[in-house]
């Protein structure tokens, strides 16, 4: 052993040296962060663990022993994958020896904790310094995240329906009267609200628009009450009396204040970050902000359950490099080498995203909602930026506690007790050292949210393909159901079940072959069904039985022309699809078609109309909060853009229609167009974004004021003009990451 | 050791920085050897000085140079348990360590191998002559099981030497 102290020299000078002063700054920096909430427990530090991986995947092995895959034709079962233990005990404290290829599996997908922040800060610069070059990073462009070239699932139609009860009347109760029967967000999950440009309580309407809160009251003489300026303001969820108002990426940068050099570069642009605004509304007239948050990165999505904001945002290394000064060998040498310094003097702080929260009195207190021992990264490298759930505390901002993962990923969908984030894997960098392919596969990762101060991660599943929107996922009696694309030898779409099995989302059932060739444009799961709607020249609906989440099948199929992007139960049985006419190759006029859909083997088209032609846009194509369903009179309502293609503005039209929602039949009750009200015409003709009803009233936004009319017939009782200074947002909302 | 770790401080410490400033050296030497190969020694000093300041200040403490080195020795030691636990149940995940213990010479990978406190035991007293008695209050643990950790540890890398020569 004579050498053991040679050995024992070598290993104690590994590693790059940052100094003592470096050091002991970040270790301040790291001290004086809020420590993690006492309840949040690193995943390895909970006993359960190990015990529940051996005792569910029993249960896996019972509900399924089975991954299935399409066949040449389509949508039937052929073959099955073992995917389960290979124990035969049915015990649950049973010890149980994992079949190989649920350890494959396992080891694929399951977040990897960091549990301190020197592995955190190890991980990423391992991983950084693998890839850094003369230009920094690559996959700047998604932000760290990874899936900048997922091109073509996410970009169009991002559409679908309406939860199943969603559009019910509600009844709010105010402080001294009882409000009208409304209607509220058009959701996907019943209870579950999503985040959007206006929220009421049945007795006032608040709309975010060109950077102002304004509160409308409801009623015979709707009037504007109250505004409040909020820079940026896109949308907002409502937690009792209170409003948390997002100003997404580009709206503010109050907590960024990083200085960048004249010839460096930030990575992902820098300046990314979102500022959440938290208004007392209990007095609509006199509406007060009570803190805001503001947190590095850009905003994707947000719900709110039980009360609780759960908000996902996504934010990338402060990292600054430097470009070659020139294209010589020598410049991009020195680059390359600068930058890769830069990376190895990161620390774990480089990597957390920060917040500052302020108070009602305009104090900020800055931390780290982020803590090391709450973050994770997947066994597969998926990029440099972080993806947290954030729970919001809407008393105190600075209570705030996020769950992180070193990944990319900008689909959302909630449960009410679970937040599912979908995430692409990284492939290949690109030989432009910057640009980095999509994977053929999607992560899903789980969080619980039943804890109202913080999301814990809890597992994730893996499944093939790319997922389209939110509504590509549905949980039902404990599965996670995901319609995905496969665009890779020769596209074809899956309809996979993943099972809770405490360690991981398994999938026990998979059914493929769905539009070969296509792609999904919209999915809606209502119960144990699933419909889904590919396109390429023809818009078949697949009716998929998942009754039995062992052996998804297809069981029944309808083509008709053009595309449905969105889907809307109308009752049992019946379900409306909002879409749009091909003609010459090219999306041409809106249609809306009424499916029945009572025998699932046999669906129907009972009735289409188109509404407009030419050049047409319904923003309920493209965002289902557009779309509103009043089930009291089976009122649809959509916003309608029709242009003409001569450019004869007379043939135009910039409104909503209402269309009565029969059993066989769908007749247009009434369009409506907002008033101009720009003087100037600078910004265009107002458009509807939103429509919501309260009573026997329709109220639509805009972003010039609010217009009423009557449920009935959509003739104009009113319209509430909004003072217009610069508009910031066009009408949609301003930036938002695709949901 | 107590003596040798004051007497790393410096006469007269001013403040936190300057003291650290003073132990850091033998510190992450200290970090290098007990961390895992796949943790940035800097970082792990990092993390113990962070913890410690959430409670402490370092020169209120009696000696500030032991008390972080407990502390890495934790923080290695909970993440390797951590992560000893984890390839139970993901038995892919064994290459993430042998890939960056390949990254080594061969020569390491028995060393490498032991647990961290082992490590840091032979460290403070092949390395840096500590006495099995220093050694030992730094770890928490008796004189005796200092002499029969280290033992043990050496007769482990002699066995395992001597099996890859008999391979």
């Amino acid at each position: 052993m004579s050498d053991l102290s040679d050995r024992l020299r070598r290993l104690a000078a590994r590693g790059q040296t940052r100094g003592a002063a470096d050091v002991f700054a970040a270790a301040k920096a790291d001290a004086t962060s809020p420590a993690p909430a006492s309840n949040v427990t690193p995943l390895f530090r909970q006993p359960r663990v190990l015990t529940a991986i051996a005792a569910t995947l029993v249960m896996v092995a019972g509900i399924a022993g089975a991954l299935t895959v399409g066949d040449d034709d389509g949508s039937q079962i052929t073959h099955r994958q073992a995917i389960a233990t290979t124990s035969t005990s049915t015990g649950p404290a049973t010890p149980t020896t994992l079949s190989e290829a649920t350890k494959v599996y396992l080891a694929s997908t399951r977040l990897i904790p960091f549990n301190q922040c020197g592995a955190l800060s190890s991980y990423a610069k391992s991983q950084a310094l693998k890839v850094v070059n003369a230009y920094g990073l690559p996959g700047a462009g998604g932000m760290g995240g990874g899936d900048m070239l997922v091109s073509g699932t996410a970009t169009a139609g991002r559409a679908s329906a309406g939860a199943e009860d969603s559009s019910a009347p509600k009844q709010s109760v105010a402080a001294d009267t009882v409000a009208p029967a409304h209607s509220d967000t058009n959701v996907q999950e019943a209870g579950i609200d999503e985040p959007d440009s206006v929220k009421t309580d049945g007795h006032t309407i608040f709309q975010v628009a060109n950077g102002k809160l304004f509160a409308v009251s409801a009623g015979d003489n709707p009037a504007l009450i109250g505004s409040l300026p909020i820079d940026g303001a896109s949308e907002m969820l409502r937690v009792a009396d209170k409003l948390i108002v997002v100003s997404p990426s580009g709206g503010v940068y109050a907590a960024d204040t990083r200085s960048v050099a004249p010839g460096s570069y930030p990575y992902g642009g820098g300046g990314f970050n979102t500022r959440f605004t938290v208004v007392d509304v209990s007095n609509p007239k006199a509406m007060k902000e009570t803190g805001h948050l503001d947190v590095d990165g850009s905003y994707i999505s947000a719900r709110t359950v039980d009360g609780v904001a759960r908000i996902v945002v996504r934010s990338a290394p402060d990292l600054t490099f430097q470009y070659p000064q020139d294209g010589t060998p020598e410049a991009q040498a020195q680059a390359k080498s600068h930058n890769a310094d830069v990376v190895r003097s990161a620390t774990a702080d480089t990597w957390l995203p920060h917040f500052t929260a302020t108070d009602a009195n305009g104090h900020p207190q800055k931390g780290q909602a982020f803590a090391c021992d709450a973050s994770y990264h997947p066994p597969q490298f998926s990029g440099f930026g972080m993806l947290s759930v954030l729970s919001f505390n809407t008393e105190n901002p600075s209570y705030t506690r996020a769950a992180s993962v070193m990944a990319g990923g900008d689909i959302v969908y909630a449960s009410p007790t679970r937040v599912y984030v979908a995430t692409n894997s990284w492939g290949d960098v690109g030989p432009d050292g910057q640009s980095v392919a999509p994977t053929s596969s999607t992560l899903i990762h789980a969080f619980d949210i039943s804890d109202p101060v913080q999301a814990v991660y809890r597992e994730s599943g893996r499944v093939n393909g790319t997922v389209l929107n939110q509504f590509s996922m549905s949980e039902y009696k404990g599965a996670l159901r995901v319609a995905t694309t496969d665009a890779t030898g020769g596209s074809q779409s899956f309809v996979t079940v993943l099972g809770d099995s405490g360690a991981a989302l398994m999938p026990v059932g998979q059914v493929g072959g769905l539009g070969k060739g296509e792609r999904i444009y919209a999915v809606r799961f209502i119960g144990p069904v699933g419909y889904v709607v590919t396109f390429r020249q023809f818009d078949p609906l697949y009716v998929v039985d998942l009754s039995e989440p062992t052996k998804p099948k297809v069981v029944g199929s309808l083509e008709v022309s053009g595309y449905s992007a969105y889907l809307h139960p109308i009752s049992d049985g019946l379900l409306l699809a909002v879409g749009a006419e091909i003609k010459q190759g090219e999306p041409d006029g809106v249609q809306m078609s009424l499916y029945d859909v009572h025998d699932p083997a046999s669906p129907k088209m009972l009735v289409r109309k188109e509404f407009g032609a030419g050049f047409s846009g319904a923003a309920g194509q493209f965002d289902h909060h557009a779309f509103l369903y009043w089930p009291a009179t089976k009122l649809a309502v959509v916003p309608l853009n029709t242009y003409s293609y001569s450019g004869d503005p007379s043939q135009s039209f910039y409104g909503a229609i209402g269309v009565h929602v029969g059993d066989s039949a769908l007749d247009e009750v009434g369009r409506v167009q907002p008033p101009n009200n720009n003087t100037n015409n600078q910004y265009g003709q107002p458009s509807v974004e939103r429509s919501v009803v309260i009573g026997d009233r329709l109220y639509l936004t805009t972003y010039q004021g609010l217009l009423v009319t009557r449920l009935d017939n959509l003739q104009q009782t009113a319209w509430v003009a909004y003072p217009v200074d610069q508009p910031q947002s066009q009408p949609g909302g301003g930036p938002k990451a695709v949901d | 050791m107590q003596a040798v770790l004051v007497a790393e401080r410096g006469a007269e410490p001013l403040d936190d920085a300057g003291l650290f400033a003073a132990i850091y050296p033998s510190l992450r030497a200290f970090a290098a050897v007990t961390g895992a190969v796949d943790v940035e020694p800097d970082d792990l000093v990092q993390e113990a000085v962070a913890r410690t300041l959430r409670n402490h200040r370092l020169v209120d403490l009696d000696d500030a140079g032991a008390y972080l080195r407990r502390a890495i020795v934790n923080l290695a030691a909970n993440r390797r348990r951590s992560m000893a636990r984890f390839r139970l149940a993901f038995a892919r995940l064994d290459r993430v360590d042998e890939a960056a213990a390949a990254e080594y010479p061969s020569d390491m990978t028995e060393l490498l191998r032991l647990d961290p406190e082992s490590r840091g035991l032979l460290f403070m007293i092949e390395v840096e002559g500590h006495s099995y008695a220093d050694a030992a209050e730094v770890l928490g643990i008796t004189e005796e099981a200092a002499r029969a950790r280290a033992a043990r540890a050496r007769k482990r890398l002699r066995a395992e030497v001597e099996g890859a020569r008999d391979e």
